[in-house]
């Protein structure tokens, strides 16, 4: 069972969502979660390098049809950061 | 305004949990298989229950297993391959705790609806095969537009 913990680097609204869209799937592909979010190549790789580097994100860069697509998930570490910090949140609102 | 010992205010806790129901909202229906898709695995599934269930030494509906079995494959192959085309890969394997149980939950249910349905049919009960088979292909239905994730909280949308 994961503890309430607040966690300030996902707190942010993007990364909050980045994890929150990468939470629900396996592995996303970087210009489909750009769309989602409705943010520039550059926030979005902003964003992912901080959660990379906390080894929230796992990065994989592959060849599909002739074509580089980068997939994106969500490592153990980063499910149980951002499953803690929500249930912080839904105790600070007085849901728990 | 209550400020708590992280400096986050209830409301902007608030506003940021219905910020996230959104986004998990969204992308719930963007895992969601087609509905002529959902249909065909549906009643493949469906099928293969209710031909299970009627299969006897001196009948053929263990064709109709088979023929299900290869549709519903089709189906979930078709399934995993468009979703990688469009860039969002569902879930295979349980990554949480919910999921798990969730998955268990599911796995006996319908491991029921398949031993139950077969077993009541051979003892004699003419329509159990019909009623597994109907259940099966509904639940699975169900489950497969609800809960995409695989999990039954974040999959729950009560606005549609």
């Amino acid at each position: 069972m994961t503890n309430a913990k607040f966690d300030p680097l996902i707190h942010g609204q993007n990364r909050l969502q980045i994890c929150a869209i990468l939470a629900l799937t396996a592995e996303i592909e970087f210009k489909v979660l750009r769309e989602k979010l409705e943010v520039s190549d550059s926030v979005l790789s902003k964003h992912l390098k901080s959660l990379e580097e906390a080894s929230y994100v796992h990065l994989s860069k592959r060849t599909d049809m002739g074509r580089q697509r980068t997939w994106l998930s969500l490592s153990s570490e980063g499910r149980k950061a951002y499953s803690g910090h929500v249930k912080a949140l839904q105790e600070i609102v007085g849901n728990l | 305004m209550d400020i708590n010992d992280k400096n986050i205010s209830v409301v902007e806790a608030k506003s940021t949990l219905e910020s996230l129901a959104k986004i998990e909202q969204d992308t719930t229906i963007s895992l969601r298989a087609s509905l002529w898709l959902n249909f065909i695995m549906s009643c493949s599934y469906g099928m293969g229950v209710f031909s299970w269930a009627s299969t006897r030494h001196d009948n053929l509906w263990m064709l109709g297993v088979m023929i299900s079995t290869v549709v519903f494959s089709l189906g979930v192959g078709f399934y995993l391959y468009s979703s990688r085309l469009l860039g969002v890969k569902p879930k295979l394997a349980p990554k949480s705790q919910s999921e798990l149980i969730f998955g268990l939950l599911l796995a006996i249910f319908f491991g029921a609806v398949v031993v139950l349905s077969r077993e009541l049919s051979t003892g004699g009960i003419w329509w159990a095969s019909y009623a597994g088979g109907v259940i099966a292909a509904l639940a699975l239905a169900y489950v497969m537009h609800r809960f995409p994730s695989g999990d039954y909280k974040s999959g729950i949308n009560k606005n549609d």
